[in-house]
């Protein structure tokens, strides 16, 4: 395979070996520490526009599975990875991550030092990377010159709305850049689901009698988005249960007067101990976050704090006060990840119910 | 659980090393121990085994060597009144003993609180079946199996299990084996046999997953209930093959993440339902065709997952348990600063893979078969760690030690095509040569994983290696051939064999080419946080971590694997060594890869490189640390004369085993000491006949101090002759001097380097650390300087007396001749002691009357 | 036949939407006050009472009630009659909220609001319960309900909290 380099921002170069696409890309590039899931990360919509550098030194083990994506169209710029393994040795024996990569056009790297890589970027934090085929300076005064989209959810998330039919609960999600593991939880639990643009507007929401709402995961920064889908939330929030996640819950938190900040180090893996305030319990979960809630900006007349990170004490969860809306930074849904958190699911599910009294 | 509470806790120890039963436990107590201690809590040990770390230099506050019965430990529990008993170190005959305790109500009546588990969890432990019901009631599938009188009940079971079942017979007449059934042909046969065999005309028909993946998972797990996955193995071998003689992978490197954390949440349910407080290993049958799985077994204490997964991951596990067991949560836990703070509640996460591979007995046993199956056979372990699955898998082959080079010997093997076959079908130990030469010659992947029931993955990884082996061989002196080679595994030995060079040529060649081994920290967090475990392993890549300790350093080369001969012994000389030469203040650095091994412990040693001891490996290490002085230990004589070549200052130490078994009664021997110009005796020694114990003991019993008036008298007018006889030899160190008796006088017969056996024994008996000493004259201190803890002999009026174990009924060897009970067959050795000879034997005995002496 | 219709997660997750809809409902928890009625409602309310406090930093008082000799449908005991609940605070101006395990006939619930009644007068009472199993023979509602589980008159629902059953978990009994 043929030599290429990763280069950073800070004019550090990383010869490797590429695989996938040979295209050349730029994007901001992170590292995730998760172990497993390496095909759900690739697919994760939150990593649109960026490289992703797995700390796991092997990934491409088992190929790609008809049941382990988080989107359709994955839109990462890279991927980065001590040892790729091209194969695919799974029961379906489709495709192998190789392959796949060529076919979704997206480049990838191999035999990198990721764990100084890892090492360097906790240091500066994400930075703008291209996975280039020769590391001169025309390649490095590109990458300064890019600049990278501030309009990842516009780029990822539905134009129009779609139905996901099922015979129970009537749900709303506002898509972002949806996860399927949020709607693959809400299959499990029969719910009737319709996926809304995330520029719906309450009305729109309202007329589709929702029994609850979801607002979903995202790439990006929250404060790109229009004033409008803070209104959204503000108008819906004490109307039905609302649920909201990833940047969802970003949202939620500025429609309620909280600040977002930039987070630095990012976390992107599955085993931070985050503690959920109303039982004192730990859980793990998998996180994916450039940015969280300011704790000082939250006005706690109006949310609690549920669930926090233990390292670095990052908010995790909010609810509102005085009605059934709440929201979690982590994926509940995990993929890849925990499944100690899904039964937030049911959580939602179950304020649902409540909110509609019972059925006899 | 509140520690304000518990004051004293009593550990029961492992006892005697086995098969199965290496140095892990000993050293989680020493680690566990220790940490105990440090909470200000009382610890007392109860163990018989005189390679145990933890019985000496102060890892306990007092140390019972007894035998391990009911009888006893009630007298220390009654002597003592702990107020807490640790349940999870001493192995399952350590949970037979609490048994027994419990139902002779000993807790009960001595206010004595079972640590980390429920009373429940005890009748669990010894019982599968009922562990096997108590999983079903949790709602995890266990293997289905069920007691049937005729071919219609059969039948029944195998509509709801599907083929392939296992038929076997209950209560069998003659002994008999278990029939794998495919279709119904198959069963009808085994079904009419096995009624035939039963004494009860009934047949076990049990659901087979023979073939499917070996999953371990080790989960922790605190008194409030948080539970926390420390970490997920695979092994490469399936189903049918015990875990212990299978190469295990960490991580798991072929399963979806949806597999993956199927067992993790399996595990910490599990956990909860049970209220385990510590770790606890779980190991997992996967079918790989529709990611169903069964659970196969729980087990709470302390084994070999455990300690792998602490080595593999830098969790520090040991230290953690301890801090549970007594009552603090998981959040609580003040670790060292060289943690983060929070490490004991973050998941660990690897940037690396840790391969472990099985040693055999099969060397030193020559008729034991080779053929693996579900009867452990294995006597050890190593590890190798690297960046990618073919350095990791390298490295591990490498620290086997099994041949000069590794494995890749690219010999073709003269197999028939249906011999190789067969081997493929039915492994055999050390299968990865049949492996690789099915790949030389030309089998396909898909065909490979078939017959074998091993993932293509490790198949894609095998024929890599062979692809990079053949462009080195096929490119003499070329950078990239090097480059790439070492990146992934090989080394300046493969490289010189391949371009029929020296390695010290191909190292020169690669230096000059900037091809050079960096060190990685072996840490929980793959590089998110700080973390400093002091533990290597070499890679090629950019960034190098490990930098030279300041201060005097001192390397000491590891014992590598549990071989079959007492290297635990030898593994216990190395870690009194790391504990002496840390009181001498050298900054100590150990080269090991056993995962087991009580030297890991990392209090003992200030940094760790888990690396091979092929001289190149070492003498990257050795470039780093550039110790004052390198320590190696009798296995390692060559290495340690190679390096003495090189200009290292090297201190081989040579006390190994006795040279041959002796069978004779009254052999007596003086046992010495010697800086080079002064001899000092430390008693006299006897061997005697192993029957003296019990008629069925093949191996012979080692009695020391010898109370005789007349031998001590007569050895005094030896004295002088046995001085000038030790002096001729020169060498500071420990000696034996036998005797024999002529004419019903005593004479010198041989002179040889005193046997680690006999080390523990008079340090145990004399609460001296002899290795101390041995340490001491061999860097060059003066007798009168290091003899000052030595009692004076006349003093002790107790008699200690040791005997090895063998393995012999564990392997199924029968054959008279190779059943001699001598030392180099020995796996384990237990000591006991008493006022008189006769008392003790008889605690030598007592608990061990079904032990392979 | 017995079947288990929440499990010990599904038992945890109504808890702690119960906690949240107090302080929906209450505005926060100023002047609120727990009372569990015996043997699992008071365990019930101590749950409840940490939840709360964990996530206002607040002390919750938690009292316990025994009903025993207030019931309507059980023969008067003499003795019994004057039994006192046992509150180490006064209920007077407090929002009380009463918590039990089952919500039957009421006739329970009615007991308990005459027994703290007699104790001083709380600026309001209201009830909440983990299960709601119907057949109402008076006219008393929860306010805040952990599960509405249908059921036959003839069927026993049974609560098991860990502190007495030694497990969390609620099940049908036919």
């Amino acid at each position: 395979m043929a030599d290429r380099y990763l280069i950073l921002e800070d004019g550090s170069a990383y010869l490797g070996e590429g695989f996938g696409s040979p295209a050349v890309s730029t994007g901001e590039i992170v590292f995730n520490t998760s172990m497993t899931g390496y095909q759900e990360i690739i697919t994760n919509q939150i990593y649109h526009n960026q490289i992703i550098a797995f700390t796991q030194p092997t990934i491409g083990s088992y190929g790609i599975n008809h049941d382990s994506y988080e989107s359709i169209l994955p839109t990462v710029k890279g991927v980065v990875v001590r040892d790729v393994a091209s194969i695919s040795t799974n029961r379906q024996r489709r495709w192998s991550l190789d392959q796949y990569l060529k076919q979704q056009n997206i480049p990838g790297i191999s035999h990198i030092d990721t764990r100084h890589l890892a090492k360097q970027l906790r240091a500066s934090g994400p930075m703008k990377a291209s996975i280039v085929d020769v590391a001169d300076a025309h390649a490095f005064d590109q990458l300064g010159a890019t600049v990278l989209t501030n309009q990842q959810v516009a780029a990822v998330a539905t134009p129009k709305p779609f139905p996901n039919p099922d015979t129970g609960l009537n749900v709303i999600v506002i898509d972002f850049g949806l996860k399927h593991g949020i709607l693959r939880e809400l299959s499990k639990r029969s719910c009737n689901v319709t996926v809304l643009p995330y520029t719906a507007t309450t009305e729109e929401i309202i007329n589709l009698d929702p029994d609850g709402v979801v607002l979903s995961t995202g790439p990006g920064k929250p404060q790109d988005l229009p004033d409008s889908v803070l209104t959204m939330i503000q108008n819906i929030q004490n109307r039905v249960p609302l649920f909201a996640i990833g940047l969802g819950h970003e949202l939620f938190a500025m429609a309620n007067g909280a600040q977002i900040m930039k987070l630095s180090p990012e976390h992107h893996g599955a085993n931070h101990p985050i503690r959920e305030v109303i039982t004192n319990q730990i859980i793990y979960a998998s996180q994916g976050q450039g940015y969280a809630v300011n704790p000082d900006t939250i006005d706690r007349n109006k949310l609690i704090t549920t669930f926090v990170d233990l390292i670095d004490g990052t908010i995790q969860g909010l609810r509102y006060r005085d009605f059934p809306a709440f929201s979690v930074q982590f994926f509940p849904d995990g993929a890849p990840g925990p499944t100690e958190t899904r039964d937030i699911f049911d959580e939602f599910v179950e304020s649902m119910q409540q909110a509609r009294g019972p059925v006899w | 659980m509140n520690n304000a509470v518990i004051s004293k806790v009593l550990i029961i120890g492992a006892g005697h090393n086995d098969i199965g039963r290496e140095g892990q436990h000993d050293a989680a107590v020493t680690q566990i121990g220790s940490a105990i201690r440090k909470l200000g809590i009382a610890v007392i040990l109860v163990d018989n085994n005189p390679f145990s770390v933890a019985a000496e230099n102060n890892f306990a506050d007092k140390v019972y060597i007894e035998p391990l019965t009911v009888g006893a430990i009630t007298k220390i529990i009654q002597a003592e009144q702990p107020d807490g008993l640790m349940p999870s170190l001493g192995g399952i005959q350590g949970v037979n003993l609490i048994q027994a305790l419990i139902r002779n109500n000993v807790l009960k009546n001595n206010h004595l609180r079972l640590l980390q588990w429920d009373a429940e969890m005890i009748d669990l432990v010894v019982n599968p079946a009922l562990m096997s019901n108590r999983l079903k009631d949790l709602s995890q599938p266990v293997i289905a199996s069920q007691v049937v009188a005729s071919q219609a009940e059969a039948d029944q079971v195998v509509r709801s299990v599907g083929f392939p079942v296992i038929v076997k017979s209950v209560a069998p007449r003659i002994e008999a084996s278990r029939q794998l059934c495919e279709d119904e042909a198959d069963l009808e046969r085994a079904l009419s046999k096995g009624f035939k065999l039963s004494a009860t005309k009934q047949c076990i028909v049990e659901q087979s997953i023979v073939g499917y993946k070996e999953i371990e998972f080790v989960g922790i797990r605190d008194p409030k209930g948080t539970a926390l996955l420390v970490a997920g193995m695979e092994n490469f071998d399936p189903v049918g093959i015990h875990s212990a003689d299978s190469i295990v992978f960490a991580p798991t490197q072929t399963i979806t993440d949806q597999e993956y954390q199927q067992f993790r949440s399996a595990t910490l349910t599990i956990m909860r339902a049970l209220h385990i407080v510590g770790a606890c290993h779980v190991q997992f049958a996967l079918d790989p065709t529709t990611q169903a799985y069964y659970v196969i077994k729980v087990t709470p204490y302390f084994d070999r997952a455990m300690a792998l997964a602490a080595r593999a991951t830098g969790y520090p596990l040991a230290r953690i348990v301890a801090n549970l067991t007594v009552g603090v949560s998981l959040p609580e836990i003040k670790l060292p600063t060289a943690f983060r703070k929070q490490t004991a509640l973050i998941e660990p996460v690897l940037d690396h893979i840790v391969c472990r591979i099985p040693i055999w007995p099969f060397n030193v046993l020559k008729k034991v078969s080779h053929q693996l199956d579900t009867v452990m056979e294995s006597t050890g372990s190593v590890i190798g760690i690297g960046r990618s699955t073919e350095e990791a898998l390298l490295k591990g082959l490498r620290a086997t030690d099994e041949s000069r080079y590794h494995v890749i010997a690219n010999q073709p093997q003269r197999y028939s095509e249906g011999e190789l076959i067969q081997r493929l079908i039915h492994p055999q130990a050390g299968r990865m040569l049949v492996l690789l030469e099915a790949l030389n010659r030309g089998y396909q992947i898909d065909e490979l994983a078939e017959l074998t029931k091993i993932d293509a993955f490790y198949f894609y990884k095998l024929s890599h290696i062979i692809a990079i082996e053949k462009a080195l061989r096929e490119h003499p002196f070329d950078v990239h051939a090097l480059g790439r080679a070492k990146y992934f595994g090989f080394t300046d030995e493969d490289a010189a064999a391949a371009w029929q060079s020296t390695p010290a040529e191909v190292n020169h060649f690669a230096i000059e080419n900037e091809i050079q081994a960096t060190f990685k920290e072996v840490e929980p967090t793959a590089g998110e946080f700080t973390e400093q475990t002091n533990t290597y392993y070499s890679t090629y890549e950019f960034d190098n971590e490990s930098t030279q300790l300041p201060g005097r350093r001192a390397v000491v080369i590891g014992t590598g694997a549990n071989r079959i001969g007492t290297n635990h012994a030898n593994d216990y000389l190395v870690s009194q060594l790391l504990f002496y030469l840390k009181k001498a203040d050298y900054q100590t650095i150990l080269i090991n890869t056993n995962p087991n091994s009580v030297a890991m412990t990392p209090q003992l040693a200030g940094k760790r490189y888990i690396e091979p001891k092929q001289v190149s490996d070492v003498l990257t290490v050795l470039a780093i640390e550039k110790p004052e002085v390198i320590f190696t230990t009798y296995h390692d004589y060559r290495l340690g004369q190679q390096l003495t070549k090189l200009g290292y200052q090297v201190v081989q130490i040579n006390n190994s085993l006795p040279r041959e078994q002796i069978k004779t009664n009254d052999s007596p021997a003086v046992e010495v000491i010697t800086d080079g110009s002064e001899v000092a005796i430390f008693g006299i020694s006897e061997i005697i006949a192993g029957n003296n114990l019990r008629p069925d003991v093949r191996g012979s019993v080692e009695v020391f101090p010898i109370q005789d008036k007349a031998e001590n008298q007569a050895i005094e007018a030896l004295s002088t002759e046995i001085k000038q006889r030790v002096l001729t030899f020169g060498v500071p160190g420990l000696y034996t001097v036998r005797l024999t008796i002529v004419d019903e006088e005593l004479h010198l017969a041989t002179i040889e380097p005193m046997s680690l056996a006999t080390m523990a024994l008079i340090s145990k008996a004399s609460g001296s650390s002899v290795t101390r000493l041995l340490l001491h004259v061999k860097l060059g201190e003066s007798l009168d300087k290091v003899m000052y803890d030595y009692p004076d002999l006349t003093t002790l009026d107790t008699i200690f007396v040791q005997a090895n174990t063998f393995p012999y009924n564990q392997l199924q060897i029968y054959d008279e001749d190779e059943v001699t009970g001598e030392p180099g067959h020995a796996t384990g050795t237990v000591i006991a002691h008493g006022k008189t000879l006769k008392a003790a034997l008889a605690a030598l005995n007592a608990g061990n009357e079904s032990t392979d002496f | 036949m017995r079947k288990e219709v929440v499990d010990s997660m599904a038992m945890k997750r109504a808890l702690t939407r119960i906690t949240y809809e107090i302080i929906e409902q209450n505005k926060g928890i100023h002047d609120v006050a727990l009372v569990g009625i015996k043997t699992r409602g008071v365990y019930i309310a101590q749950r409840i009472g940490e939840r709360l406090q964990q996530l206002e930093t607040a002390t919750i008082p938690v009292g316990e009630l025994d009903i025993t000799a207030f019931r309507d449908d059980q023969p008067v005991n003499a003795v019994q009659a004057p039994m006192a609940y046992q509150l180490d605070f006064d209920v007077a101006g407090k929002r009380v909220i009463l918590v039990d395990d089952v919500l039957f006939t009421g006739r329970t619930i009615r007991a308990a609001l005459d027994a703290l009644m007699g104790g001083g007068r709380p600026q309001s009472i209201s009830l909440a319960v983990l299960v709601d199993r119907g057949h109402r023979e008076l006219p008393i509602r929860a306010d805040f309900i952990g599960k509405n589980i249908p059921t036959a008159l003839q069927e026993t629902i049974k609560v098991s909290v860990t502190e007495v059953d030694g497990h969390d978990g609620i099940e049908i009994i036919n």
